[in-house]
C-alpha cells in the first residue's frame, strides 16, 4: 500500500472543501506560519450519511506578525459549518492547548448552528466550548471572529471572546432568524447584525472592512494586551495649543494619544462617554473621555467595563474629566442608578493598574469622586488651570448658600448671576483642591501630553 | 596707441588691465569710505568740549548775537517719501522679527523633556 498516496488523496479531498476558510486563513497568518492539526478527524452526518470532512472545523497554530496565535475557524463549506459532538471535541483540543501555553486564540465563526441528527450530543458540545472559552478568558485574550453567521449558542460562544471582529457580512444573534420570524415578519438585518448588539451591549465589538486591516487590528491588540507596548513615533513633548481654547473630549485625546494608536473600544453604546485603547509615548494604556454631560446609567456602565478590561490585561487607566456629575432623570433613578455607580467606584478602587486623572473642565460631585479621586485610588491626578470641581455646580451653590442674600433682594437674575460666578471663582478654581493636596499639579491645558507621557512612566517604573 | 592699430590679444589685454584697475579703485573708495564712516562715529562720540576747551558763550543781548531767524527749509517732496518708506520698511522689518520671537517665547513648553520609549 502506498502510503503517501494515501496521505496525498486524503490530504487532497480536505483541501478542496475549505477553499474559502483556508483562503481567508492565509491572509491574516504570516505566510507559511500555519501548522494544521486533526485534519483527518471525521464524522459523518447523522441524518444523510455525508462526509463532515475535518467535521467542519480547521484547527491549528500559527502566528500573525510574529505573535504566536491557536486556530479554530469553522468550514461553512462542510454541512455549513454546523456544529457536532467531533467539532466541539476538536475546538476543545484547541482551547486547551491556549490555556497551557498562554498563547492567544482565535476562533474564527461561521455556523448554521447545530448538526440536528447528534441531538442533545450537540447541545453538551456547545456546552463544553462556551465554559471552556468562559475560563480560556483568565488566561489569554480570546480574539473571536465572525466571519458569517454566528447564530444562537454559536453566538454565545463568540460572545464569551475578549474581542469580536465583525464585517458588513457578520451576523451575531441569540435566536435564529427562523424563530424570530414567527414574531416579526419583516426582519431587517440591523436587528441580526452586529449593530444591535453594539449599540445595546457591552461586548467588544470592533469592525474591520477587509482581511488586510483584520489583521493589522489583531496585532494592534496583542501589541497592547500581551506587549503592552506598540512603539510610535509621535514625540511625547508634542504640545497642543488648541486645548488653550477648547477642551473638548475629541481634542484631549487627539492630544494625549500617539498619532494612529486609537481603538475605540464599546463606539455605539452611548456616546456621552469615550473609551479607548491606545499608546502614549508607545506605552498602551486605556483613555475615558466624558464629554461635559451628566453620567447615565449607560455611560457609567461603559466605563465599569471597560475599567474592567484594562484591569485584566493590566493596563493602565487615563481618565479625562469634565462632568457635571449624575443624571437627574427619574428614569435613570428607576433603572437602578446608585448601584451601577456604587459598581463603578468599587471596580476602580479594587484594581491594581496604574490610574491618571486629568480634570480638564467640570468635576462635579459623582464625577470627581469616581473619576478624579485619590482616595478612590488614582495614583496621579492633574487639573487644567481653568478646571471647576466641587460638590455642587455653581448654580446649585449659589441657591444654597447665598439663600439669604438672594431671598432680601427678591432674586434678581443679575445679582443671582453675580452670586452665581463669585462662587465659581472662589471655590471651584483648582488651587482650592491643590491646596489640599487632593491635586498633584495644575497645568496649562497644552501641556496634557508631556504631564500624562512622564507620569505614565513614573507610574510604570 | 590707436585701437585700430592694435592687435585682439593686446585688445583683450589692455581691456583686462582697465577692468582691474577699476575693481581695484572701487575697493580703494570703499575702503576710505568705511574708515571715514568709522571715524565720524568714534567722532561723535568724543566730548569735544574737552579736547578743544569750552567755547565761550556768547551773552544773549550782544551785537554779537545774530538775531537769526530760523530759514524754512524746503525739503524735497521726494527725498522725504524716499526716507519715509525706508523707515516703515525698517520699522515693518523690526515687527516681524519680535512678533516671531513673542510667538516662540509664548509657544507652550514644559519645563521638563519626556524622552520617547523605543524597543531595544
Amino acid at each position: 500500500m502506498d502510503y503517501l498516496k494515501l496521505l496525498s488523496d486524503n490530504t487532497s479531498k480536505i483541501l478542496s472543501h475549505s477553499k474559502k476558510i483556508r483562503d481567508m486563513l492565509n491572509d491574516i497568518l504570516d505566510k507559511d506560519s500555519f501548522v494544521e492539526t486533526d485534519m483527518f478527524l471525521s464524522g459523518a452526518s447523522m441524518l444523510d450519511g455525508s462526509q463532515a470532512y475535518g467535521e467542519g472545523v480547521i484547527t491549528g497554530y500559527a502566528t500573525i506578525n510574529d505573535y504566536p496565535v491557536c486556530i479554530a475557524a469553522q468550514n461553512s463549506e462542510v454541512l455549513g459549518g454546523s456544529l457536532s459532538k467531533a467539532q466541539a471535541d476538536k475546538i476543545l483540543k484547541v482551547i486547551k492547548r491556549s490555556m497551557e501555553t498562554d498563547i492567544p486564540l482565535i476562533s474564527i465563526i461561521d455556523s448554521a448552528g447545530a448538526r440536528l441528527g447528534e441531538g442533545i450530543s450537540a447541545l453538551e458540545g456547545y456546552a463544553q466550548i462556551i465554559s471552556s472559552a468562559a475560563e480560556l478568558s483568565k488566561y489569554t485574550p480570546h480574539i473571536a471572529i465572525i466571519k458569517g453567521n454566528a447564530i444562537g449558542l454559536m453566538g454565545m460562544y463568540a460572545a464569551c471572546a475578549d474581542f469580536i471582529f465583525m464585517s458588513d457580512d457578520s451576523v451575531l444573534s441569540a435566536q435564529s432568524p427562523l424563530t424570530l420570524a414567527e414574531n416579526v415578519n419583516d426582519i431587517p438585518q440591523k436587528l441580526l447584525g452586529g449593530s444591535t448588539y453594539r449599540e445595546s451591549s457591552l461586548l467588544t465589538i470592533i469592525d474591520y472592512k477587509n482581511n488586510g486591516e483584520l489583521k493589522n487590528k489583531i496585532s494592534q491588540i496583542f501589541a497592547y494586551t500581551c506587549d503592552k507596548i506598540s512603539e510610535n513615533e509621535d514625540d511625547p513633548n508634542r504640545t497642543s495649543d488648541a486645548l488653550n481654547i477648547d477642551v473638548k473630549s475629541d481634542n484631549l485625546i487627539a492630544a494625549l494619544a500617539d498619532e494612529g494608536s486609537l481603538i475605540e473600544m464599546y463606539a455605539d453604546y452611548t456616546q456621552y462617554t469615550k473609551t479607548y485603547l491606545a499608546t502614549v509615548n508607545s506605552l498602551a494604556a486605556g483613555i475615558v473621555a466624558t464629554n461635559a454631560e451628566k453620567l447615565t446609567k449607560a455611560a457609567i456602565n461603559k466605563i465599569t467595563a471597560f475599567v474592567k478590561l484594562l484591569d485584566k490585561y493590566d493596563l493602565p487607566l487615563i481618565t479625562l474629566v469634565n462632568t457635571k456629575g449624575l443624571e437627574g432623570e427619574l428614569s435613570e433613578e428607576k433603572q437602578g442608578l446608585i448601584y451601577d455607580a456604587a459598581k463603578l467606584i468599587a471596580t476602580i478602587s479594587q484594581t491594581d493598574i496604574p490610574k491618571i486623572a486629568v480634570i480638564a473642565d467640570y468635576a462635579i460631585g459623582y464625577g470627581y469622586v469616581a473619576l478624579a479621586s485619590k482616595s478612590v485610588g488614582f495614583d496621579y491626578a492633574l487639573a487644567f488651570a481653568n478646571a471647576k470641581i466641587a460638590p455642587v455646580t455653581s448654580e446649585a451653590a449659589a441657591s444654597i448658600i447665598y439663600s439669604k442674600e438672594l431671598k432680601a433682594e427678591g432674586e434678581p437674575s443679575e445679582i443671582r448671576q453675580k452670586l452665581i460666578e463669585k462662587y465659581a471663582q472662589e471655590e471651584m478654581n483648582p488651587f482650592v483642591s491643590a491646596k489640599g493636596g487632593y491635586v498633584d499639579n495644575i497645568i496649562e491645558p497644552a501641556l496634557l501630553r508631556p504631564y500624562v507621557a512622564s507620569a505614565l512612566m513614573m507610574l510604570l517604573n | 596707441m590707436f585701437i585700430a592699430a592694435l592687435t585682439v590679444g593686446e585688445m583683450f589685454s589692455t581691456g583686462g588691465i582697465t577692468a582691474l584697475i577699476g575693481m581695484g579703485m572701487t575697493f580703494i573708495v570703499l575702503a576710505l569710505l568705511i574708515f571715514f564712516l568709522d571715524a565720524m562715529e568714534k567722532g561723535n562720540k568724543l566730548d569735544f568740549s574737552k579736547i578743544f576747551g569750552k567755547k565761550k558763550s556768547v551773552p544773549k543781548d550782544s551785537a554779537l548775537t545774530p538775531n537769526v531767524t530760523p530759514r524754512e527749509e524746503v525739503f524735497s517732496h521726494d527725498k522725504t517719501s524716499n526716507e519715509e518708506d525706508k523707515i516703515a520698511a525698517i520699522m515693518a522689518a523690526i515687527s516681524v522679527v519680535m512678533r516671531q520671537e513673542t510667538s516662540s517665547a509664548n509657544k507652550s513648553k514644559a519645563s521638563f523633556i519626556v524622552k520617547s520609549i523605543k524597543r531595544v
